[in-house]
């Protein structure tokens, strides 16, 4: 299998952790619009997606919930309980990872394989959570025989990685993922473009937003062996906002346009 | 009491998630590495919140008809490093090595620290060919010992929730 650099670009959009359900997750058409606003006159032809799988986690959660509904007394009591336990719980799956995330990560590698199997160039978009999913299936596929084979990038099912507000330097997400998989030896290279806000709370752990002052988070991964194969960045991005207005404010936030837009058009 | 209550609350957002946002920018005509005279656009964003530290940028650095390249805060300075994927030195043909020096802005030792005025560029690397997933022309503001000047126009705006200000169009390419 292979993709043809003709096709339209897929630009598959995953979702971090969430309240609601499926139906309200459209995160895509925001993408859609951001890369329409910075693409400016360059005719590329490129379609937005989304993976949505908080109907997944509701799913394994609802028991708890129920239980959590019984021990609060008041409507309102209810609903923050409920909203709270929601988040809390998408986070304590990921980090447990438990049949529910393997779920998830499954989920995830049929979509982008669905998209390979058409053809299309994919260039995967993960905020917060997601991108803890995004980071597995992409290191995943990458061990696959076949896929990623390093100077053929029509092998390739995943172009490019964006992260958005990635807790992926926080400790608890720091088990199992010391290490990304490598391409082996080729002269192409696969791209991880990381963009956080230096107030974001999601991306410092800092609940009260601390302002983190290093330059460093996913370029840990990055390191000298030639067989690597990866070129990884981080982006420090000032999103106009701050605290936990600053971890949703990617979506719409031109410098994370400009770069989006170089990445889908190389 | 209920009025009282209500100021209480609005003081307290402003307070915390009050702040002044900026947009920094220049288009400036310069030769791209096919020798073609080109609009390069200079921009980046900065907020200065009420409570805590400004914060800025990246910049982005977008040539007409060509590629866009970011810069930014790195202990060295503002710089876009290169890659293997795509940067050389001018007149070789090998990659650079990841993270090298490949563009400078001069006149500033960081984007939030920055308040308007001249900023200079200097770009040291041109681009590689690209492949057949390539959307854009290879090409790029064309590197020079002597650097380009930009004349940094401030807009700001101050808002209650915060809010990036809208940037500058990227220049248009009409080929």
């Amino acid at each position: 299998m292979s993709v043809n650099p003709k096709k339209p670009r897929k630009v598959l959009v995953v979702h971090g952790v969430q309240t609601g359900s499926d139906a309200g997750l459209n995160q895509h058409k925001q993408i859609r619009e951001l890369i329409n606003n910075r693409l400016g006159s360059v005719p590329l032809k490129f379609q937005t997606e989304m993976y949505r799988y908080e109907n997944i986690n509701d799913r394994a959660q609802r028991r708890y919930k129920q239980l959590v509904s019984l021990l609060v007394k008041t409507p309102v009591g209810k609903v923050v309980a409920a909203t709270a336990f929601d988040l809390i719980a998408d986070v304590v799956t990921s980090v447990l990872d438990t049949s529910t995330a393997a779920k998830i990560r499954a989920g995830l590698r049929a979509q982008i394989l669905d998209i390979y199997q058409r053809g299309n160039p994919c260039y995967l978009v993960a905020h917060s959570l997601g991108t803890i999913y995004a980071f597995d299936v992409v290191n995943e596929l990458m061990r696959e025989e076949g896929l990623f084979e390093r100077d053929s990038r029509r092998t390739w099912p995943v172009q490019g990685l964006v992260t958005l507000g990635s807790p992926i330097g926080l400790a608890m997400f720091r088990k199992g993922r010391t290490r990304v998989s490598k391409l082996g030896e080729g002269n192409k290279w696969f791209r991880w473009v990381n963009y956080w806000d230096r107030t974001d709370p999601v991306v410092s752990g800092s609940i009260f937003g601390k302002q983190l002052t290093g330059y460093q988070i996913a370029e840990k991964y990055q390191t000298d062996d030639p067989k690597q194969g990866w070129v990884i960045r981080d982006r420090a991005v000032d999103t106009g906002r701050v605290w936990l207005m600053a971890h949703t404010a990617y979506w719409d936030n031109p410098s994370v346009g400009d770069g989006l837009v170089d990445m889908i058009t190389n | 009491m209920a009025n009282w209550k209500r100021l209480f609350a609005v003081v307290l957002v402003a307070v915390l998630s009050g702040c002044t946002n900026f947009i920094y920018h220049d288009t400036i005509v310069a030769p791209d590495t096919a020798g073609v005279d080109r609009k390069v656009l200079l921009w980046w964003p900065k907020t200065e919140p009420l409570i805590g530290a400004a914060k800025a940028g990246p910049a982005s650095l977008i040539t007409e008809c060509g590629e866009t390249l970011t810069l930014d805060d790195q202990p060295a300075g503002v710089i876009y490093r290169g890659s293997p994927d795509r940067d050389r030195l001018p007149g070789g043909t090998a990659p650079v090595a990841d993270g090298t020096e490949c563009a400078r802005l001069q006149g500033l030792g960081a984007l939030k620290e920055f308040s308007g005025g001249e900023v200079l560029l200097q770009v040291r690397c041109e681009p590689l060919p690209g492949d057949e997933f390539s959307a854009v022309s290879h090409t790029r503001i064309r590197p020079s010992e002597q650097p380009y000047r930009f004349d940094m126009r401030e807009e700001r705006k101050w808002s209650l929730l915060g809010s990036a200000l809208p940037p500058p169009a990227p220049p248009e390419c009409k080929e």
